[in-house]
Formats: structure tokens, sequence, C-alpha cells
């Protein structure tokens, strides 16, 4: 196996496409780091080719609707341990790409763990996709929505604290009908309370 | 009467949650910015406030006496050169983290700090 310092730069470039890792240009200052991380890549396990298609994956899945076929689910849960497609809509729309994936090389159960430690729910392989699908099915659906504002967590942030100070406006506003529902009454009774005063003293006992 | 009395108990209670409500917003409002504010120090602050021109790499939020002077030995004798490598990388911070590790011995708070800086930095003045 040649070793990395003998490559040329463009073979290093090259490489580092291949396993996914996105690179500046590999000059002397970024080498050293470029082949660090790509025998950090081979050591993990040969991940090569597939990872930069799943980048395109995922903008194919953004793009794709629903492509229900009701007699793949029994044959898609048997290849999901090797095709990490649960991501959304795990019935549906993946059969297509899992036939573009099946021309990859098949050992992919480690890959999936490894390459995206972001969402260890999404890509499982066949011993525990099961466990997880059978825990979480309501959930997939629920998880779309919010696992897409989760990568950029600034914006629920914000929103959490304009949910809040809504809230505590609600019941500010709340309250502030309830005092004004109130004084009308007061100033209708105080009339009544002189009233009552000049006429009868026991009358004032019930109040 | 006791009715009126405990209506105006009331409507002093009334005042005062509301008030106490506008206080927590007020300080929600103030405080969280202010957290996050206080999680840079005054040299990040400093660094990322101005163009950095010739500052010396010490400049750097994270970088002190002994990481500066294993940087001046590898070349890197201005922020701005680190700053270069930085650019290299494609402002990728995770990527310049381990860089820093690699090259200078950083530990993971120091280059995170100099990564950020300089992303921040990029953000304001690139």
């Amino acid at each position: 196996m040649s070793s990395l310092s003998d490559k040329s730069a463009q073979e290093i470039s090259d490489l580092l496409d291949e396993y996914g890792i996105k690179h500046g240009p590999v000059v002397e200052s970024t080498r050293n780091l470029y082949e660090k991380k790509l025998k950090e890549a081979m050591a993990k396990g040969k991940r090569a080719k597939p990872s930069p298609d799943k980048t395109y994956y995922r903008e194919e899945e953004e793009e794709v609707t629903y492509v229900y076929r009701t007699p793949t689910k029994s044959e898609a849960s048997g290849d999901r341990g090797a095709y990490p497609r649960a991501r959304q809509e795990w019935n549906e729309r993946d059969y297509q790409h899992e036939t573009s994936y099946s021309n990859y090389s098949k050992p992919k159960p480690e890959y999936n763990r490894s390459s995206y430690g972001n969402e260890p729910d999404m890509y499982d392989t066949p011993s525990t996709y099961r466990s997880t699908y059978a825990k979480s099915p309501p959930m997939k659906s629920g998880q779309d929505v919010p696992d897409a504002p989760k990568s950029s967590r600034l914006i629920p942030l914000s929103e959490g604290f304009l949910s809040l100070l809504h809230s505590t406006l609600a019941t500010m506003t709340m309250m502030m009908r309830a005092t004004t529902n109130v004084r009308p009454d007061t100033s209708q009774l105080i009339p009544i309370g002189l009233r009552m005063g000049s006429g009868s003293e026991n009358k004032r006992t019930f109040l | 009467m006791i009715r009126t009395r405990s209506r105006r108990v009331g409507e002093g209670l009334v005042r005062v949650c509301v008030c106490v409500c506008v206080c927590v917003c007020v300080c929600v409002c103030v405080c969280v910015p202010a957290v996050r504010m206080s999680t840079t120090s005054q040299k990040h602050r400093d660094f990322v406030g101005e163009p950095m021109a010739d500052k010396p790499v010490t400049a750097l939020s994270g970088i002190g006496e002994t990481l500066g002077k294993k940087l001046e030995e590898n070349g890197f004798d201005k922020a701005y050169v680190v700053l270069g490598q930085f650019l290299l990388l494609r402002k990728d911070t995770e990527m310049f983290t381990d860089w820093l590790k690699d090259s200078i011995g950083a530990n993971s708070r120091q280059a995170s700090s100099c990564a950020q800086c300089l992303k921040e930095w990029c953000d304001a003045f690139l």
C-alpha cells in the first residue's frame, strides 16, 4: 500500500472527495492535516464512493415526493439494513433510490453509523433498525419537522422566547381585562355603598 | 365594605402579578443575549471588533504566549497568516481546530476559541 505522502496533491484531493471529506487546496500547510484525515477515514473502514452520493441523496430526497409501493414494504424492511434509508418516509419513494444504491458495495452498516453520527436514529444496522422501527414509527413523521430545524438551533430558541413573550403578554392582557372588568363594578358599588350608608346601618353587616 | 376591600386587594395583587410578568419578560429579553455575550472573552471581542491589520498571533483568542511561539516557529508570525490558513481550510472551524491541535498541540478549548474568533472576524470583515 503506497503511503499517502508519496501521492500527489491531486491524488490526495481525489481521495478526500471519495471519502466525502470537504477540503480546500492541498498545499504544504494543509497536506499533513489531510493525510491524517485520510488515514482516519481509511481506518474506519472503506466507505469510499457512496458518501458523495449521500449528499445527492439528501437533495433528491427533498425533491421527490411519495412513491407509494406497498409490495416493497416487505422487501424494504429487509433491505434497510443494507441501505441507509430510514430518514423521512421509509415506506415510500426509497425503493427507486435503493435500486440505484444496489450498484454500490454492500457492507454499509458500519458506514451508516460512522458517517452520520449526528443522526443515529436514522441509519441503523439490521439488528437495531427494527427495534427503533418498532419504538418510533409514530415519531418518524413527527420528527421530520423538528429534525430540519434542529440543524440550526438558534431559530427555534428565539421562537421559544417569542412564544414565552406571547404567552406572558396574553396573560397580562387577560389580567388587564379582568381589572377593567372589576373596576366598573366597584365604581357602581361605591355610590351604592354611600346610599346604603346614608340609609340604614344594619345593611352594612351583610357586606 | 369588605367586598370593596377584598376587591381592592385583588386589584393590587393583579397589578403586582402584571409587574412581575413584565419584569420576567424584560429579564428574559435582556439576560439571554447577555448570557450569550458573556461566553466570549474580552480578547475575542477585541479581535473581532476591528480589522486585524498587523496584529500578532497572540492577539487571537485562545492563543497565548506558548502557542504563539509555536505558531511563529511554524512560520505563522502574524494573525493574518493564521487567517490565511483558516481560509485555506475553507473556513471550516472543525478542520481548523484539528489543524491547530495537530500542528501546535493546542487543546480543544484553545483551538475552538481561536476558530470561533476567526470565523466571527470573517463574518464581520471578509
